[in-house]
């Protein structure tokens, strides 16, 4: 039971911390990337390659107050981020496709090209591979053709992609189109050019097309993620007044940004409005603040959040149920094992007894008969021995079905009545006797085996203490009670073993038994839904019986 | 003493026959309960001792038979002879488990026979038994046990508690049944009593 609840209490541990990591390195690179604005002093460029050519064209579609500029909303999959290598030779998300086809034609070459986009023209560029299979290393798709839009891009979930496509850069072509319409249709073709093909590569790398890097591919300051960073940026003088250095978000027009930025001024940097992160510096005098927008990064963080809540939930839902229907069936054998060994237990006394019982008559009347002898006085003691082996046993053993009856037992009269029954005999061992047995202690249970509960406590006291004994038997709350101490030889620790069948911790020839009499005890006690325990401290026994 | 012996097992039959007779008993075996009738109709016996297990009839049966012919029976039991057979079973004069010394067998067959010949009823307060009938307050079956010990207990007489243990607990349940006042309760210093 507590195994279980160890390992779900560690599974919520591992997620929990998982997703803390993930959140805190989350807010790092956001930090990371707030830093690089504010070191760029507010100024336009982000830590990478954007400029103000670039903003202009785009902003001219967002500033109209629309919000056609559906980058963010576009972030239905959320691979267009700039953390997910996966884009790079993605295949399989067409949406991709869309995200950057749907006017993002901020897209930097490689190789740092004025981002001219909406021409067409691919200057010293290559051009994107179009992601068919039938094609490999093939001729260079005509992008600037009208019928661009809703041709080759959708083909990318297909399967047979060959690994060296550079999906990114293909995005680039339907934009000129589907933006530029009055340009591009009558934009002049670019010359073809061959390509041959640099080779099939299995692995997934962009065999034959490298990408010359310009910083980072990945992480707050890569390259990609500086130009597609959306974000604005306001500066304020000290009374207040308000004045746009940069301004690059979707989700708020400008005068709604500045409100936002004001409402920020005295702060320093941290999360604002969930999913923006903003950082305060100051510059000549000026009190500068930068909100960017992280939704795109945080998007897989919370989706790894709810993956491993559903997922650590799940997990544990499958392991209780298994633990359900398989736990029952690995007590089984378990079970079954202690019946048996209890009716094989109750089938041998049985055998015994005739045949004892026989032997014993035979053997006096052989005593009787021919006069006792070395051998007759040995067969009638072992005998004896035997049946009073076989008597223990027999009185010991519970099956469930012997004839058990409820009614309500004066447990303290008997107590008191065997104590002083068997006192001469804790004199002759010189054992001090001492009890203090509250009195009307009374049980409902079956009375005779109370009975032998209680004989066989005692006389456990007599065979193994050593000078002193002593018994509480009191009630409290409803419960009963019962305390047995004796000093003993044996060392300090818990003794649950005593109850076990068969267990004699002290052995000795003399006291002979079975080593039946505790687990008798123990198994009446449980069956009375009660529990028993002993351990010894400081050098003495202590048996405790709670009923 | 003419003594019947009713048992399955022939080599029992056979050890005690020996052992009773050098006694000077006179022992009649018999494994088969038909044959109790056969010979009940002849002969006449002093005590009989019988297997609960005896085949062919109920033992029930046989016991009633022999009380009518005012024959006192020892019922051999198997079984632990526990507080509820005492107050249940009702039929035995006394009962003896296996496995068992010879010696309390022959112990318990002189109690048996000397109970029952005589003629008295011991009273305490509201309990009454009555010998030879061994019937508490007229209605109760009780053993020679439980008699013994409520004789012991009258004459506030010492009583084991180890071995008096279980006819004292049949008392009582009897006599709470009969809704008597009569109980038997360990007094401190005094040790077992009768008391109401």
């Amino acid at each position: 039971m507590f195994a279980e609840l160890a390992i779900i209490l560690l599974l919520a541990v591992l997620l929990s911390v998982i997703n803390v990591i993930n959140f805190a390195m989350a807010a790092e690179e956001a930090d990371t990337i707030t830093k690089q604005i504010s070191q760029s002093n507010g100024s336009v460029r982000g830590g990478g390659n954007e400029n103000q050519n670039n903003n202009s064209s785009p902003d001219a579609q967002i500033s109209g107050g629309t919000q056609t500029d559906t980058s963010s909303d576009n972030l239905t999959e959320p691979n267009s981020n700039s953390e997910n290598t996966e884009v790079i030779q993605d295949k399989a998300e067409s949406s991709d496709m869309q995200d950057t086809a749907n006017g993002q034609p901020e897209g930097e070459m490689p190789g740092g090209e004025p981002p001219q986009m909406p021409e067409g023209e691919m200057p010293g560029g290559e051009p994107p591979q179009m992601p068919e299979g039938e094609i490999p290393g093939g001729e260079p798709p005509q992008m600037p053709e009208g019928e661009m839009p809703g041709g080759e891009p959708p083909q990318m979930p297909e399967g047979n992609i060959p690994p060296e496509n550079n999906v990114i850069t293909t995005a680039t072509s339907p934009t000129t189109s589907t933006d530029n319409t009055a340009e591009s249709s009558d934009t002049s073709v670019p010359e073809k050019k061959s390509y041959k093909p640099s080779g099939t590569n299995a692995n997934g790398n962009n065999g034959g097309f490298r990408l010359n890097n310009k910083g980072n591919m990945m992480g707050p300051n890569s390259t990609e993620m500086s130009s597609s960073l959306r974000y604005f940026t306001y500066a304020f003088d000290e009374d207040g007044n308000g004045e746009k250095v940069s301004f690059r978000i979707s989700a708020v027009t400008e005068e709604e940004a500045l409100e936002w930025a004001s409402s920020l001024v005295n702060g320093s940097t941290g999360w604002t409005n969930i999913t923006y992160r903003y950082r305060v510096y100051t510059n000549n005098g000026k009190t500068y603040v930068t909100v960017i927008d992280q939704s795109r990064e945080l998007w897989p963080c919370y989706r790894i959040l709810i993956i491993t809540v559903i997922g650590g939930i799940v997990v544990v839902l499958l392991s209780l149920l298994l633990l359900v229907f398989i736990g029952k069936k690995m007590f089984k054998p378990v079970e079954d094992a202690d019946r048996k060994q209890k009716q094989f237990i109750a089938k041998l006394e049985n055998e015994f007894k005739m045949p004892l019982t026989i032997i014993n008559a035979n053997t006096e009347t052989l005593e009787r008969e021919g006069g006792t002898n070395e051998e007759t006085k040995s067969i009638n003691k072992q005998v004896k021995r035997m049946t009073r082996l076989v008597r223990e046993l027999g009185a010991l053993t519970v099956l469930e079905d012997t004839d058990k009856s409820m009614s309500k037992i004066d447990l303290s009269d008997y107590v008191i009545a065997s104590l002083e029954n068997s006192r001469k005999k804790f004199v002759e061992k010189r054992i001090t006797l001492e009890y203090d047995i509250e009195s009307e202690v009374v049980l409902s249970g079956d009375e005779e085996s109370f009975r032998k509960v209680v004989d066989e406590l005692i006389s456990n006291s007599l065979k193994f203490s050593v000078s002193k004994a002593s018994f509480i038997l009191n009630k409290q709350n409803d419960r009963i009670r019962f305390y047995l101490s004796n000093d003993t030889k044996l060392p300090d620790g818990s003794c649950d073993q005593i109850f076990d069948r068969f267990t004699t911790l002290e052995n000795n020839i003399e006291t002979g038994g079975a080593g039946l009499g505790l687990s008798y005890v123990k198994d009446i006690v449980r069956s009375h839904n009660g529990r028993v325990s002993a351990e010894v401290k400081d050098g003495i026994m202590n048996i405790r019986i709670d009923l | 003493m003419k003594i019947l012996i009713a048992e399955p097992d022939r080599d029992f039959l056979h050890a005690f026959r020996s052992l009773l007779e050098l006694d000077g008993n006179r022992v009649t075996t018999i494994f088969d309960g038909t044959q109790v009738i056969t010979k009940l109709a002849a002969h006449n016996y002093d005590v009989a001792v019988m297997d609960m297990n005896i085949p062919r009839i109920s033992y029930k049966e046989l016991v009633e038979l022999l009380h009518k012919k005012n024959i006192p029976v020892i019922l051999l039991s198997e079984k632990r002879i526990g507080i509820k057979m005492l107050c249940d079973d009702v039929l035995g004069d006394a009962y003896l488990s296996f496995p068992f010394l010879p010696g309390e067998l022959t112990e318990l067959i002189e109690k048996v026979v000397s109970t029952l010949s005589s003629d008295e009823k011991l009273r305490f307060a509201d309990a009454e038994i009555d010998i030879p009938d061994m019937k508490l307050c007229t209605t109760v079956p009780v053993t020679c046990e439980e008699t013994e010990v409520f004789r012991t207990l009258m004459n506030k007489g010492a009583v084991d508690s180890k071995k008096a243990g279980k006819y004292i607990s049949s008392l009582n349940h009897k006599l709470e049944k009969l809704n008597k006042k009569t109980r038997i309760r360990y007094l401190m210093n005094e040790g077992y009593r009768l008391v109401t």
